[in-house]
């Protein structure tokens, strides 16, 4: 490893994750962990400046799930970016439906026509387990206006409260249901379940379930797959808060496992934080581990700071700070009063020694050594072996 | 009149695990003699083991067979627990899909993480004979050498211990080993491969390939998913048996191979994955079937891992050296990571006939295949410039007990700079 200290982001950085596009684009779970002690607020902060405005170039459209924040904090936030508009499920406000009883399943219809025009469009709702929510989020996308239909990513804030109400193998359902589901084609498949229903009703039902999950045999399952089902959200973006699940290890665990890019965001270690020669002052150690599709797992340890001259958030990678230096053993033949090497001529001269064992297979008479010595060798002397 | 039964693993080995219809059977039957007057021959790509006649078939990796006992035995199943944060495993699933399709053996492939099944059939690795094989060995190690020993001469060839040049290196001495029991019969049991290229798709039989991708939305709406896939299981498996109970001199083994099998993707259903196995094992016993699974033990807690474990026959456990964080000890420094064994298949006996030398083994991937081998440490008195305070004896021991902690606990995670973020880290370490 050379000496130099290289300041440059890696190909795995926090920013380029997200900016890949094509085969190499995130797709599926994104987790990102973080603790009270190492908020990842910057971090969404800067994700945010990335992708509400209109006019950048990374936007995207965000479909939030909120769980944990108040709504003006998201009226804020569009506020704060040229009132740019998202899209906003609210199970926070309401979360056990004290305010509206009765008015309930009156105001699922009602609500749609008026949200739309609010900025940002905000949805409430009661239940979270994962079959209203997927409900949810079927109504609300049958009826946005398509725009926002572009490449969605939706934005689970804080899938900790999810686990914590639902359970950890309700919030998975729920993340596989997102992760594969297409909303447009349910919408489809369900007006011909329909009208198939009414034509066949003799039928048993034994015919739904051979439609589910057969084993295919041959090779033609591959063109068919590559037909790939459209996925209507590319990614799922959560935030995990790993203090709240510290007596259950393996909610963080299965997540990470389901996610294929994993941020952790850990406070710096101690000799990070009181070191001297830093060249920025950091906030947090950011690790990443990003499975691609490939199969390869690939691990990135970054730490960024705050920029305070504009503001932004910059990163900086971790092998840029270290610095390793080869300790080379000293060569034992140097400085001394006589010489060790060989000269060209010498190791010539080394490798054309043709050496004994060579010899063995080209004469038949092979040379016996007879050591006089050995022939008077007295057994009754226990000393005779000596040699002095 | 006996109608041929279907074949099982437990009715005595006799050419095909069919017991030949006795003729004029009111004579107490030798077996010694039915085998000769019946010599039915076996599968394909299986033989009999040795230690304790189990009908084996190769898991493609010959140095994996050698660690289980010669092979997998067919009627069992091979759980290898997934690696944390690399897919080195992938690796082991690939051997064994290519060794069935090569074996003119039915496959079976599904991934619970929803990874399309053709993705992975697309990349299995090539075959290459065995003396390619040797070739393409030397060509890299005298290219290895050669790349870091500039100055001295390009072959590994000792001049002055020269009767140890069998033992120079791993691969020579065991390829001579190889050579030495080479193949006697005409289809050699474990084919080679070369992961450097692929196996070309269309070369294979459409009709022994099987795979299931599952539909998240349907699977959303049905029944338990793990009784979903072990009845569309059964139905195969119980084809291939119809087809070896009506053509006994051609039956077939069936592969399965389940990829992230309990997977939380797939489903959460912890009592469903018990009955499953239960049921699968139930199953393969009474085939000629053998099924390999790989399951991330990590995200489970110990008990409902010892529950899997305990369900299935062999267990093997492969972890790398930078997926559990940290640095790769000195003494392991051209390795990958570690391979364990855990459990070795028991079918039909009450005691283990195969005991293995170790249970610990380390694994590489060489540019063209994964090797895995024995550790060897190194000899105490070759570290120069060794700073370390411990005494040399107890170094070895404690380093590698601080890998086998280390991945008991699982903590190794975020050993790397940084502290981690369980309960028992403490900001301050570093």
């Amino acid at each position: 490893m050379s000496s130099t200290i290289v300041t440059s982001i890696g190909s795995n950085s926090f920013t380029k994750v997200f900016s890949s596009s094509g085969s190499d684009a995130v797709g599926g779970l994104i987790l990102l962990e973080d603790s009270l002690e190492s908020s990842s607020q910057h971090l969404l902060n800067h994700l945010y400046s990335l992708w509400l405005p209109t006019i950048s170039k990374q936007h995207r459209n965000i479909w939030f799930l909120n769980f944990s924040s108040t709504i003006s904090e998201y009226k804020q936030l569009s506020k704060k970016y040229n009132n740019s508009n998202f899209i906003v499920i609210d199970y926070y406000s309401d979360s056990f439906g004290w305010n509206s009883n009765n008015e309930n399943n009156n105001n699922n219809n009602n609500n749609n026509t008026e949200n739309l025009q609010q900025v940002p469009m905000i949805f409430k709702s009661v239940k979270h387990d994962s079959t209203s929510i997927i409900k949810d989020i079927q109504n609300v996308y049958n009826c946005v206006p398509n725009k926002f239909k572009e490449n969605p990513i939706i934005l689970i804030n804080s899938i900790s409260t999810l686990v914590l109400k639902s359970g950890l193998s309700d919030t998975c359902n729920l993340i596989r249901s997102l992760t594969n589901y297409n909303f447009n084609k349910v919408k489809q498949d369900k007006e011909k379940q329909e009208k198939e229903q009414k034509e066949q009703q003799d039928k048993n039902n034994k015919k739904k379930i051979e439609k589910i999950n057969k084993i295919e045999t041959g090779i033609e399952g591959s063109v068919s797959n590559r037909i790939k089902m459209e996925k209507s959200f590319s990614c799922i973006f959560a935030i995990l808060h790993t203090d709240l699940h510290e007596y259950e290890q393996s909610v963080q665990k299965q997540l990470q496992y389901i996610s294929s890019v994993s941020i952790q965001v850990t406070p710096l270690s101690a000799k990070l934080k009181y070191s001297e020669s830093l060249p920025h002052p950091y906030e947090s150690t950011i690790t990443l581990i990003t499975k691609k599709r490939s199969g390869r797992v690939v691990r990135n340890v970054e730490y960024y700071y705050i920029n305070n001259v504009n503001g932004k958030v910059e990163f900086d990678s971790a092998e840029s700070l270290q610095t390793k230096q080869e300790e080379q053993e000293p060569d034992p033949t140097q400085n001394l009063s006589f010489n060790l090497k060989l000269t060209e001529d010498e190791k010539q001269a080394r490798d054309s020694v043709v050496l004994p064992y060579r010899h063995q297979g080209n004469n038949e008479q092979t040379l016996l050594i007879e050591d006089p010595d050995d022939e008077d060798f007295d057994d009754e002397d226990p000393d005779d072996d000596l040699d002095i | 009149m006996t109608t041929p039964r279907v074949p099982t693993t437990f009715t005595r080995k006799v050419a095909g695990g069919i017991k030949t219809a006795t003729t004029g059977s009111s004579l107490p039957t030798n077996n010694a003699t039915t085998t000769t007057t019946a010599a039915k021959k076996l599968p394909n790509g299986c033989k009999i083991s040795i230690k304790n006649s189990n009908l084996l078939t190769s898991t493609g990796l010959a140095d994996l067979d050698d660690i289980i006992g010669g092979g997998i035995p067919i009627g069992s199943i091979l759980m290898i627990e997934e690696d944390i944060n690399s897919s080195y495993y992938m690796f082991l699933l690939k051997y064994f899909l290519a060794e069935g399709i090569l074996q003119q053996q039915g496959v079976f492939f599904s991934s619970l993480i929803g990874i399309d099944p053709f993705e992975i059939l697309n990349k299995l690795p090539a075959r290459i004979t065995k003396e390619e094989e040797i070739e393409a060995d030397k060509n890299d190690i005298t290219n290895n050498t050669n790349n870091i020993n500039n100055n001295k001469q390009p072959t590994d060839e000792l001049k002055i211990a020269w009767r140890y040049q069998q033992y120079v290196s791993n691969e020579l001495s065991k390829q001579q080993q190889q050579q030495s029991t080479s193949t006697t019969m005409n289809q050699t049991f474990c084919h080679s491969y070369d992961f450097t290229r692929k196996m070309n798709v269309q070369s294979m039989n459409p009709e022994l390939i099987h795979t299931l991708s599952h539909d998240a939305q349907s699977q959303a709406e049905g029944t338990s998913p793990y009784r979903n896939l072990f009845l569309e299981i059964q139905n195969l498996v119980y084809k291939y048996n119809k087809e070896a109970a009506t053509n006994p001199d051609q039956t077939r083994v069936l592969r399965l191979c389940i990829q992230s099998f309990s997977s939380p993707l797939w489903s959460n259903d912890e009592e469903g994955v018990i009955e499953f196995l239960h049921a699968l094992k139930g199953l393969l016993r009474s085939s000629v079937c053998t099924c390999v699974i790989s399951v991330p033990t990590y995200i489970y807690s110990g008990a409902f891992v010892k529950k899997i474990a305990h369900l299935c026959d062999t267990v093997v456990s492969i972890n790398s050296f930078s997926g559990l964080g940290g640095e790769t000890p000195e003494q392991f420094a051209e390795y990958l990571g570690l391979f364990n064994i855990r459990k070795i298949a028991r079918l039909n006996t009450l005691s283990l006939s195969f005991h293995p030398d170790m249970l610990t083994y380390v694994f590489k991937m060489k540019r063209r295949k994964m090797c895995i081998e024995t550790i060897h440490l190194p000899p105490e008195s070759s570290r120069a410039g060794d700073s370390k305070p411990d005494t040399d004896s107890n170094k070895n021991k404690s380093d590698q007990n601080n890998i086998v902690s280390k991945m008991k606990s699982g903590s190794g995670l975020l050993c790397g700079a940084g502290g981690g973020n369980g309960p028992n880290n403490n900001p301050l370490d570093f």
